[in-house]
């Protein structure tokens, strides 16, 4: 049997042909894999969208916890800041005793936090709870004074006089504590 | 000179079947092209916001680790803050219990307090008198107790009261490092 295809016919099917090849390797060599590479982008897209938020949600919730911490410290980081002043510190605590003297000590040590502070009190012996409340007050003071031992008591007559060292820590006195070592 | 008695139809290179077999494909192509195009656009877009994520992700793990030493800033200088009170209390208790401990009988000229241990001097009717109502109080505090008696003028007793606890008891290690 034979076939008779025309010559239009052949051009038509050639014309078909090549154009269905250009087609099929179009989809297969460079759709395809684009269509590969968006769907990971895609996915890598919505991986790090993910991440963002988690560490979005942890910074709120790190924030409040610095603002709740900032509110409930503030006066306390506000004492680290004042800078001590002796003359105030003899007007502020002077009405517990009948003489009050503040002098610094100078440290050794230049990597303290703290500045050291020799105070010389006589108080009444009929009355030390001046002393006691002096150490009170000391604990709402606008600075942070830690009292530290020893701690002599001399009695001298009706009075007695009282030395011991105070330590004012200060946010000042760290910076300076750093620069001195990085120096 | 004429070889056919018809008039010749009309030729044309794009035939109804070729104009349908280009509209065919030209629109197959279209759809394909713009697909591609589609997807380069939104891979373009993807990584450029990719980008921008990973640029706020960065600044927002700064700002985590900022805020964090923040924190750990204020809780250090809190802790320091309580501990600086604390002690002011426990030694304001500590002055208190001993003017509180030295009996009527017995007068103290010195007192000494320190880390460690308390030094007293004073004047005392006899030994007895000093043994009993402020040596027994002084061993309950103190691991390490050591008295010297010498006579003052008036027939009574000066003392010198030395007492010591171990340093493992007197503070925490932390505020000792503090110190």
């Amino acid at each position: 049997m034979k076939i008779n295809i025309s010559t239009q016919s052949t051009h038509l099917l050639f014309i078909i042909s090549l154009l269905l090849i250009l087609v099929l390797v179009f989809s297969f060599f460079v759709l395809v894999p684009k269509g590969k590479q968006y769907r990971a982008d895609r996915l890598e897209y919505q991986k790090e969208s993910k991440e963002v938020k988690k560490y979005q949600d942890i910074h709120t919730a790190i924030e409040k916890k610095l603002k709740l911490l900032e509110n409930k410290n503030r006066d306390l980081l506000h004492s680290f800041e004042i800078a001590f002043s002796e003359q105030k510190f003899q007007e502020q605590y002077a009405e517990y005793f009948s003489s009050l003297k503040i002098s610094k000590l100078l440290s050794k040590n230049t990597q303290d936090a703290f500045v050291s502070y020799e105070v010389d009190t006589r108080f009444k012996m009929s009355s030390p709870k001046s002393f006691y409340d002096f150490l009170d007050a000391l604990n709402s003071s606008n600075w942070v004074i830690a009292v530290n031992p020893p701690i002599s008591f001399k009695r001298e007559n009706e009075m007695i006089q009282s030395s011991f060292v105070v330590r004012v820590y200060g946010l000042n006195n760290e910076i300076n504590a750093t620069k001195r070592v990085v120096e | 000179m004429k070889y056919s008695y018809i008039k010749p139809r009309h030729k044309s290179l794009l035939t109804k079947e070729i104009q349908m077999i280009l509209a065919f494909f030209s629109i197959t192509f279209f759809i394909l092209f713009a697909t591609y195009f589609f997807l380069l656009m939104k891979d373009y877009s993807y990584k450029k916001e990719m980008h921008q994520l990973h640029i706020s992700r960065l600044g927002i793990a700064k700002n985590i680790d900022n805020m964090k030493v923040q924190i750990k800033f204020i809780e250090e200088k809190s802790l320091l803050a309580q501990k600086i009170y604390t002690k002011n209390t426990v030694l304001k208790d500590s002055i208190k219990n001993l003017f509180d401990l030295v009996p009527q009988r017995i007068t103290l000229s010195e007192a000494k307090l320190l880390e460690n241990g308390l030094i007293l001097h004073g004047i005392t009717p006899n030994k007895d008198v000093y043994n009993f109502m402020l040596q027994a109080p002084l061993r309950s505090i103190f691991q390490r107790t050591q008295s010297s008696f010498y006579p003052a003028a008036n027939g009574w007793l000066r003392f010198v009261s030395r007492n010591y606890v171990d340093e493992a008891l007197v503070l925490p290690e932390e505020l000792k490092n503090e110190n």
